[in-house]
């Protein structure tokens, strides 16, 4: 089973398809799904499952990857529920709260659009290599170097991050390990007790990221790299395809839009 | 060539210089290790030859570039690759291609000409099909070749090694050393840092340093074969060495002994001219390690 967000190299149509389409199509069904009835967000979910089904991820595996996020999910559909006032649908109320057939609607309707939004999201990177989307990024914020904003700079960090992410984690570990060999209890104690721990691990954690950066920078100035402009691997090209792909994303929204 | 004049480095004004009066020239295709106890001013020197570092007095050129003109800094970079000690800090992309690709990314090559040189390099250290893997996932000996790789898609000169296979484990460390061979054969200058000496001599040419000055320079047999001058900076001698100095006093042959097969054919013909009498085998105190 995937896990969330993870990126999985199938060979589909939407796979092979301009990461500045899927970004923009994902930023504009964000922005409709938050405006959106219950008929337009039943009319989304149905898009959005089958541009799954062409990426070749499943339903099922596209759902099940948002399974981090059930909790939270849970968690404000039930604020929903019992602090929507309304017709109650129980003979008493529990004290403060009560289960109202409006709070009911709100918590499905609210969940439902996060949930969507959680596997627009999603779909986009099962479906878009993290490098993938960094140059997309990179090309969709071009127009800033307008504002002297350097948009090569902005998806270095991007990517710097997102490669550092594991090594951090291997870091943490081995910091955690190595108090733990001399002690340290990470998991029983008192609030205080676990709030030191947590400083027992960010300290060194933190000198060893400042370590990190410092010989990461030398590294890179080895290797000739200049702030702003610079070349890649490859050069994204608006191919005829993309541009169709655009056009039906823009008309499908069009059309929720109209119907709901 | 990079020629090193008159060169001193201190890191803060009036304190004592790391590196004093240093002059050097290396050639194309020279194969040559530095080596030197902790704090005798290799690194600072190396990261001279790269730009990364600038001379408090004195010139650092390559190939006629002198790196006190910032606008040659691109330019020597290109010319002059390095390799740190740690793989894991000096690896920038999401992919094994992309991180290749930085270099040359750099140097705003055509994505054309990056691509051909990616694929160039990763064949070059051995790591062909391994494209799209994530570095995370590669062994240290891997992430090694790819931090090489990298270099090697800038097409350099020169390459610094900066005890760059010390983290490595055998196999690791020989297939590095391997590839270095080979690119010494296809003309690139190897400036290799180490505290090993095994590894010291498979050099041309070794520099010693102590005390931010180069103590001797000389063909690595005539340096790493003076024990008393490598225990004085603080150094250990190549384990041949030590174990055949040992054995002086059993076998006639003057000449120097300093790789294994020299050690086995020379410890064979001990054996074989055994003639048959009881040898005291036993070492003296005085031959023993201080």
């Amino acid at each position: 089973m995937p896990e969330f967000g993870q990126y999985l190299d199938n060979e589909s149509s939407v796979h092979s398809c301009d990461p500045r389409v899927k970004l923009l199509a994902v930023l504009a069904f964000s922005i409709v799904i938050l405006r959106l009835d219950a008929t337009g967000l039943i009319l989304t979910t149905a898009i959005v499952f089958t541009f799954s089904w062409l990426a070749k991820i499943g339903i099922v595996n596209l759902v099940k990857s948002t399974r981090p996020v059930w909790p939270f999910f849970v968690m404000l559909f039930f604020i929903y529920v019992l602090f929507t006032p309304g017709t109650s649908i129980l003979p008493s109320s529990f004290g403060p709260f009560m289960i109202s057939k409006e709070g009911l609607y709100l918590g499905v309707y609210q969940l439902g659009k996060f949930l969507l939004l959680i596997l627009t999201a999603s779909l986009l990177t099962m479906t878009t290599s993290p490098s993938e989307l960094t140059i997309g990024v990179e090309r969709l914020l071009r127009p800033l170097q307008i504002l002297g904003i350097s948009s090569h700079n902005i998806a270095l960090m991007v990517s710097m991050a997102i490669r550092f992410i594991p090594t951090l984690q291997r870091e943490m570990n081995n910091i955690r390990d190595a108090q733990s060999a001399r002690g340290a209890n990470f998991r029983a104690g008192s609030l205080i007790g676990k709030i030191r721990s947590i400083i027992c691990i960010a300290t060194p954690l933190t000198i060893s990221i400042l370590r990190r950066s410092d010989e990461l920078v030398e590294a890179m100035e080895a290797r000739g790299y200049q702030p702003g402009q610079r070349t890649y691997l490859r050069e994204l090209e608006f191919t005829r395809k993309d541009y169709l792909s655009l056009g039906v994303i823009l008309l499908l929204i069009a059309f929720i839009c109209c119907l709901s | 060539m990079i020629k090193i004049k008159n060169l001193s480095y201190e890191y803060k004004a009036n304190l004592n210089p790391v590196l004093l009066d240093i002059n050097l020239s290396i050639e194309e295709g020279e194969y040559l290790v530095l080596i030197g106890a902790n704090g005798s001013g290799k690194t600072t020197l190396i990261r001279h030859l790269n730009a990364l570092l600038l001379p408090s007095s004195g010139d650092v050129e390559i190939d006629g570039l002198n790196s006190k003109e910032v606008k040659n800094h691109i330019e020597i970079r290109r010319k002059v690759g390095m390799v740190f000690q740690n793989p894991e800090n000096q690896i920038v992309g999401m992919s094994v291609e992309e991180d290749v690709a930085f270099g040359p990314g750099n140097l705003k090559l055509p994505s054309s000409e990056v691509r051909r040189r990616v694929k160039q390099a990763l064949e070059m250290v051995g790591l062909s099909g391994f494209e799209k893997r994530v570095p995370y996932t590669l062994s240290g000996g891997e992430k090694q070749l790819l931090a090489l790789a990298g270099l090697l898609s800038m097409e350099p000169g020169y390459i610094i090694l900066d005890e760059a296979t010390s983290s490595l484990d055998p196999v690791g460390k020989e297939k590095v050393l391997a590839i270095l061979d080979e690119l010494k054969n296809q003309g690139i200058a190897i400036i290799h840092v180490t505290h090993n000496m095994e590894e010291a001599l498979r050099a041309d040419r070794v520099l010693l340093m102590g005390s931010g000055q180069i103590i001797a320079d000389g063909a690595a047999r005539d340096i790493l074969m003076n024990r008393e001058q490598l225990k004085a900076l603080g150094l250990a001698p190549p384990m041949i060495v030590e174990l055949m100095t040992r054995l002086k006093p059993y076998y006639k042959n003057e000449k120097s002994i300093l790789t294994i097969d020299e050690a086995v054919n020379e410890i064979l013909n001990l054996l074989q001219n055994n003639d048959g009498k009881d040898r005291d085998y036993s070492f003296r105190e005085a031959e023993s390690y201080a």
